[in-house]
């Protein structure tokens, strides 16, 4: 048995998209009840609100800082939300995963193992 | 208002850092969240994530299609993240200042 190692799972989509936002509540809603079935055990997650609303700092390689409005990419898709969960099995949620962005009609899953950093926590690890 | 702050940066930075700079982050990331604890903002959650060599990518348009890597080949990347719960937006701007990577964003969450 793999020891579980906790994941985040990024989901982006079209801000400007059009879908039924009933049936994306249930996938998540499924998604979560297949997760606890499973031993995936989800950590947390959020929606995010309208990436035009983002804050963005800069920094130079001199070390000056810019403030502007707005998110790190101006991409066709952006991050709308994510879930930090705790899995022996990677590959069995991301395709979990998949009916979330399926329900949107479009849109990418990218899950990412976070990082251990021995001995102290490094960027990230909340005091 | 809860928030998130996406942290971006070239990865290759930071595997090039040695000891003391990795220490200089370390002691950064520190001061942000006593900082943060001090202001009255609370951190829900953190992580700094594995680089973008371990990432997969679910890709849905016509099909759903698996691959390896993330899902943009930039130089910056996205390298980790915190949750936090604040009272306001200027003050996490503030406070994110003091995290050492090249590029934050922060984004309100949706739920109160």
């Amino acid at each position: 048995m793999t020891t579980p190692t906790t994941h985040l799972l990024l989901l982006r989509g079209d801000p400007d998209g059009t879908f039924d936002l009933d049936e994306v509540f249930a996938a998540h809603d499924r998604f979560t009840a297949a997760c606890a079935e499973q031993g995936h055990e989800i950590l947390g997650g959020e929606e995010l609100g309208p990436h035009t609303a983002a804050r963005l700092l800069r920094a130079t390689p001199e070390g000056d800082v810019t403030v502007s409005d707005g998110p790190y990419a101006e991409t066709a898709e952006q991050i709308g939300g994510y879930y930090l969960v705790r899995t022996a099995d990677p590959d069995a949620l991301l395709r979990l995963a998949a009916p979330l962005i399926e329900a949107e009609g479009h849109g990418t899953a990218e899950l990412r193992p976070v990082a251990v950093h021995d001995p102290t926590p490094g960027a990230g690890a909340p005091a | 208002m809860r928030y998130v702050v996406l942290i971006y940066e070239d990865e290759a930075l930071w595997r090039a850092a040695d000891d003391a700079e990795r220490a200089r982050y370390e002691a950064a990331h520190r001061a942000f969240t006593d900082a943060a604890r001090d202001a009255g903002v609370t951190v829900v959650a953190g992580e700094a994530l594995a680089g973008v060599a371990s990432a997969r990518t679910v890709r849905h348009a016509e099909d759903t299609t698996v691959t390896d890597g993330p899902f943009a080949e930039t130089t910056e990347q996205l390298t980790g993240l915190y949750l936090v719960d604040a009272p306001d937006e200027a003050t996490l701007l503030d406070l994110v200042r003091l995290l050492p990577e090249t590029t934050l964003e922060v984004r309100e969450c949706v739920q109160p």
